[in-house]
């Protein structure tokens, strides 16, 4: 052990920070740090389902911070060493999400897989050139030049101006509807042209669509995002739809695509027929993987592994929760002026976290989710059911053992019954 | 976790993030005090030994894109910013671009700590989970006033935040007067629909206009008696109930209907000396009498608003009191205008005792009040022809705002003048009976700015039966019938620094020559002897520049650099020996740092702008220092001159043979220009000496105390520097 534990402590916050990607370190894509195991279910089945079909659509759910984002990230990586095409489109970062239309979804994507192919050197044929080339220039209303560079720069100008201004973005949809042009030809014709390359279009951020807006896109009689499109593509799409009653016809729509609401690592295995839980090992340790990952190469005997064990149940499986638990451990270390992160550390963090949730939650809240929960004998009924459980918001935070975001439909259900009793 | 638990876990945080990207929400009470909140934060975060930034309130039309800008220019350890997206529309828009930005929240250069109102806080969970799954961590803030006891604790004023400054919160009153109140048979209705109306008023203006005080200026009762003063107790508990007012914000002052005239009868009527007006005033024994004459309404409201009160009943210091509003402490003075009221003949008679408002401004001047606020019940015209014009001429050295009733008629009217001014309100008749017109008045006091807004109110009889009242203020249309006051500024001396300054003043009028003597004579309007000048002429002289403390350029032009040093000197013990905060150790590390920032405060507050700016001197000034930092440092202070060739002394505090960690070298500087280029060089040049004596003095910890006479009025501030050859040294800037 070192003398000075404070140059550890300060490696061991920077990793920690729920804004830190392991594999922003690495130098290629998911690095030594990454845990596959985490999703590794769930990772294997959709890239079996891109493996056998060319064109499968594939649905992606989950809570904030239950590593959507990064598995994404990794099976993208995995893809292009294959030798795919794959491009990974932010919309988070390249549109305003909380109104997005299927145009400028559509342009992100093109932008995106404008640049994928001129970084590995593809050329596109003249026609799909001219045909995004003339579209372009009808958009935004000045020449565009018919190469890779120009379209892309071009693209990317349109979709700065639509992100910024409600105004331009209204004119343009009118534009388009009155042209009765439809956005996702020309992403059609794109995905066509490159079909020898195996396309695959990731689309993280449409999780983020307002409820009712991610209702009308993808429940209502509209033309669902991607479905029309070539190739193979992922969506993130919000966990609230899972619980829609019409959530089965949407999974049609998609040609029975395979669909994964990727949960927090599972820490317990509920048996609905004992109403007990018993602690899944595997979840542990891969929680206790994710940790040690992080750890390594700062020094692996700093964090002691009482305190990781409670860090991993007070954390609820939410990798993002772990980490930010830790963090705060290894402050209350410091400021102990501790050389180790111990059980206790982790013990006042979780206090403390605790106790911002008690805060920041409507405590109008508690006694209606425990009447929920009574009433409705929640317990073992179920898939909705156990989802509830499965964020186990009551419970677990009436045991002082984890907390959560309140799961939507808990929300919803709320909501319901505060109209109700309106 | 206790406050100061939480702030250095805050900063423990802070510095073990340094370097590398994160996010912190801290969460203050309200968006109006947050850019206090933040000021005092980066204060107190600023002591630790790493360099925050703060970065300011942010445009709700920026988000973490701008923010990383901004960390990449500052490149400090850590910044500070603060967000107040106006309304829930905005705030929905803001909580978009923040999680639609947050990607770049992995680019920031160090930690950030994001200062939101708990409203916003609310929001951002709601409409940007995943931006707010990305903080590391929400902190509650403490509120505004333990954050400052926290800064005071650690020596540091409030750092001051770039910028405009915010609109402050304003601190409500309520102004009511001559109620009257008596058990009467044919009038009881009229008597309790207007008084219901006013208690339902308040109830319904609670939201809109949360009351922080009510003031009650006299003729609560109608002829001083217990029954009556009964009905007062329970009209007062209602207002208590409705308004949520703690009892100990409810200033009540007697009029001349609540003297028990019965009592009264054979007392004298008046004072005709001055000296007959000290005694009374002065002497608890003499006032006995009078006193008597305001037992029933003692005995009716000391049980209801607390048995220490002032309640008009003292004199002197004893009828200020001080109260904290939102963290501004605001000084009440409640006088008794009617010891001598008696029949409808007072005019003329009353006295309200210049040695009781002398004591009464001593006392609020030390309490450091940010205002002051007088409430009697008489006009100044009524009060007795040998003190009226001394009366108001001191109120107007004191007082911000003077409060009365007695004439059922409102009317206000700001006064400014050499010796500073006041805004006096009167309030109308809060119950006459409903043929006349009924009111009340509304303030809202803003200390900083020196403002004060007031709305009126009248009784109306319909179903809305307080409304506001369009004939007060008819000019002031535009702005819904409301008008404001500017409340000029005031100079209030310290009595300590006073007493000193006195002293010094008189001594040196006193040993000063005839000319000097005639010129302040002249200058005083006291007529001098044409022939030459006795002992007692030249005494009365003395005396009289002496009462003249708070005038600095008079002082300036009398008493010499020795005596004003040793004035302030003697201030600086007294005033820091007095019930100051124990001293600080010098095994801590950060002792000179604390040390000076309570140097910075006490001058600051007690000393700036009561000396001429040309008065002071680099001697004087190094006397003073050393003086308070003798008191504040525990170990031995002394002014040395370290280097044979060096003209200027320097403070050194720890005995020659103590470790170089506990001693210091503070040198010290009168600097007449901000900010210029010339100053930028000096600055420099003092670094290299300060080197050269911090090698000599065997010392590790050095200073530089920079005192600006020129223009500006800013808030002293310490700030971390290096010398040439790389020493950890600080900069104080001082303004005089």
């Amino acid at each position: 052990m070192s003398p000075d534990p404070r140059a550890k402590f300060r490696a061991l916050t920077r990793v920690f920070d729920p804004i830190y990607r392991p594999y922003l370190d690495a130098d290629d894509g998911p690095g030594s740090s990454y845990v596959p195991e985490a999703h590794e279910h769930y990772r294997a089945e959709l890239e079996a389902a891109l493996d056998l079909n060319d064109n499968a659509k594939l649905l992606l759910a989950g809570q904030p911070g239950c590593g959507k984002t990064t598995l994404l990230l990794s099976i993208a990586h995995r893809l292009r060493r294959e030798g795919r095409l794959v491009a990974f489109v932010d919309l988070e970062a390249q549109t305003a999400v909380q109104d997005l239309g299927s145009l400028e979804m559509y342009l992100a994507a093109k932008a995106e897989i404008v640049a994928e192919v001129k970084q590995a050197g593809i050329s596109l044929s003249e026609k799909t050139t001219e045909m995004l080339r003339s579209a372009l220039e009808r958009l935004l209303g000045s020449p565009v030049a018919p190469d890779l560079d120009a379209l892309g720069a071009a693209l990317r100008r349109l979709l700065s101006t639509v992100r910024e201004s409600k105004l331009l973005r209204d004119e343009l949809r009118r534009q388009i509807k009155e042209s009765g042009f439809e956005p996702i030809d020309m992403l059609a014709g794109l995905l066509d042209d490159l079909e020898e390359h195996r396309p695959v279009v990731l689309l993280d951020g449409l999780d983020k669509l307002p409820p009712v807006q991610a209702r009308d896109a993808f429940l209502g009689d509209e033309k669902k995002p991607m479905v029309e499109a070539p190739g193979a593509a992922i969506l993130t799409i919000p966990i609230s739809l899972i619980y829609e009653p019409t959530f089965n016809v949407l999974s049609e729509r998609y040609n029975n695509a395979g669909s994964a609401v990727l949960p927090a690592v599972r820490l317990y295995d509920l048996n609905p027929h004992t109403n007990t839980r018993r602690r899944s090992e595997q979840g542990v340790s891969i929680m206790r993987r994710i940790v040690e990952a992080r750890v390594e190469p700062i020094d692996p005997r700093i964090v002691m592994p009482e305190a990781v064990e409670r860090a991993i149940v007070g954390s609820g499986g939410n990798i993002r929760e772990l980490a930010r638990l830790l963090q705060s451990s290894v402050v209350k270390a410091h400021v102990r002026r501790g050389t180790f992160i111990e059980e206790q550390d982790v013990a006042a963090a979780i206090a403390d976290q605790r106790e911002s949730f008690r805060r920041a939650y409507d405590p109008r809240f508690l006694p209606v989710l425990e009447k929920v929960r009574r009433e409705f004998r929640l317990e073992g009924q179920g898939d909705v059911t156990k989802q509830l459980l499965y964020g186990l918001w009551v419970i677990e935070y009436r045991n002082g053992i984890a907390w959560y975001s309140l799961p939507d439909p808990v929300e919803q259900l709320l909501r319901q019954m505060e109209n109700w009793a309106g | 976790m206790t406050p100061e638990a939480r702030i250095e876990e805050i900063s423990a945080r802070l510095s073990l993030a340094q370097g590398s990207p994160s996010l912190l929400v801290v969460v203050a009470e309200s968006d109006a005090t947050l850019d206090e909140a933040r000021g005092l934060l980066v204060g107190i975060l600023q002591t630790a030994s790493m360099r925050v930034e703060d970065l300011g309130a942010c445009d709700v039309d920026t988000g973490p894109a701008r923010w990383v800008e901004l960390t990449h220019e500052r490149a400090g350890g850590a910044y500070v910013l603060s967000a107040a997206p106006w309304g829930p529309f905005s705030g929905g828009a803001f909580a978009g671009l923040l999680n639609a930005e947050r990607e770049f929240l992995r680019r920031l250069s160090g930690p950030v700590l994001l200062v939101v109102s708990r409203e916003t806080e609310r929001i951002l969970r709601q409409k940007a989970p995943d931006f707010f799954t990305w903080a590391a961590r929400a902190y509650e803030l403490p509120a505004p006033a333990e954050l400052a006891a926290i800064a005071r604790k650690l020596g540091v004023l409030p750092a001051r935040a770039p910028g405009v400054p915010s609109e402050e919160a304003p601190i409500r009153f309520l102004h009511l007067s001559d109620l009257h109140l008596r058990p009467q048979r044919v009038k009881r209705y009229d008597q309790d629909r207007v008084l219901r109306g006013l208690v339902d008023f308040l109830a319904q203006d609670r939201a809109r206009f949360p009351l922080d005080l009510v003031f009650v200026t006299g003729d609560l009762a109608h002829s001083g008696k217990p029954e009556e003063f009964e009905l007062v107790v329970d009209l007062f508990r209602h207002i208590l109930d409705v308004t949520g007012v703690p009892p100990a914000h409810f200033f009540v002052v007697p009029g001349n209907h609540d003297v028990d005239r019965d009592v009264g009868r054979w007392l004298r009527r008046t004072l005709d000396k001055d000296e007959e007006a000290i005694a009374f005033f002065e002497d608890e024994h003499a006032r006995r009498f009078h006193a008597q004459k305001l037992e029933a309404y003692r005995a009716g409201l000391a049980p209801l608003l607390g048995e220490d009160r002032a309640l008009g009943l003292g004199v002197g210091a004893n009828t200020v009191e001080v109260v904290t509003v939102r963290s501004a402490r605001i000084a009440v003075a409640s006088f008794n205008s009617s010891f001598f009221a008696q029949g409808d003949d007072d005019h003329g008679k009353l006295w309200l005792g210049e040695p009781n408002v002398d004591r009464a401004g001593d006392r609020i001047a030390d309490e450091g009040a940010r205002a002051a606020i007088a409430l009697m019940h008489h006009p100044f015209e009524e009060l007795h022809e040998l003190e009226r014009d001394i009366i108001e001429h001191r109120f107007e050295r004191v007082f911000d705002l003077v409060l009365r009733g007695h004439m059922h008629q409102p009317k206000s009217r700001g006064i400014a003048s050499q010796r500073g001014g006041f805004v006096e309100l009167a309030a109308p008749s809060a119950y006459q009976g409903s043929p006349w017109p009924n009111g009340c008045l509304l303030g809202e006091l803003f200390p900083r700015s020196g403002k004060v807004r007031i709305t009126p109110y009248t009784y109306a009889s319909g179903a809305d039966p307080w409304v506001l009242d369009t004939k007060v203020f008819p000019d002031d249309a535009k702005d819904g019938y409301t008008h404001t006051f500017s409340v000029p500024e005031k100079k209030r001396t310290p009595s300590v620094l006073r007493r000193h300054l006195a002293r010094a003043t008189e001594e040196a009028v006193e040993a000063a020559p005839e000319a000097v003597q005639r010129q302040v004579a002249k200058v005083l309007g006291i007529e001098a002897p044409s022939s030459r000048m006795s002992k007692e002429v030249a005494k009365k002289v003395a005396r009289a520049a002496a009462a003249k403390v708070d005038d600095p350029a008079l002082l300036a032009n009398v008493v010499d650099e020795r005596r004003m040093s040793t004035a302030l000197s003697k201030t600086a013990a007294d005033e820091l020996e007095a019930g100051g905060p124990t001293r600080i150790p010098r095994s801590d590390p950060q002792f000179l740092e604390k040390a000076l920032g309570r140097v910075a405060e006490f001058i600051h507050r007690k000393v700036r702008g009561k000396v001429a700016k040309d008065a002071a001197r680099d001697e004087m000034l190094v006397q003073l220092i050393a003086t308070a930092l003798s008191h504040i440092v525990d170990g031995p202070v002394s002014v040395e001159r370290l280097l044979p060739d060096a003209g200027r002394p320097l403070i050194v505090i720890g005995a020659p043979h103590d470790a170089p960690a506990i001693r210091s070298v503070i040198g010290v500087h009168l600097v007449s220009k901000l900010g210029d280029w010339a100053h930028n060089e000096l600055s420099e040049k003092r670094r290299e000496r300060l080197d050269l004596h911090l090698e000599s003095a065997h010392a590790e910890h050095g200073a530089l105390v920079e005192v600006y006479t020129g223009e500006g009025d800013a808030v002293p501030r310490i700030e971390p520097t290096k010398t040439p050859s790389g020493r950890n040294v600080f900069v104080l800037h001082l303004y005089w």
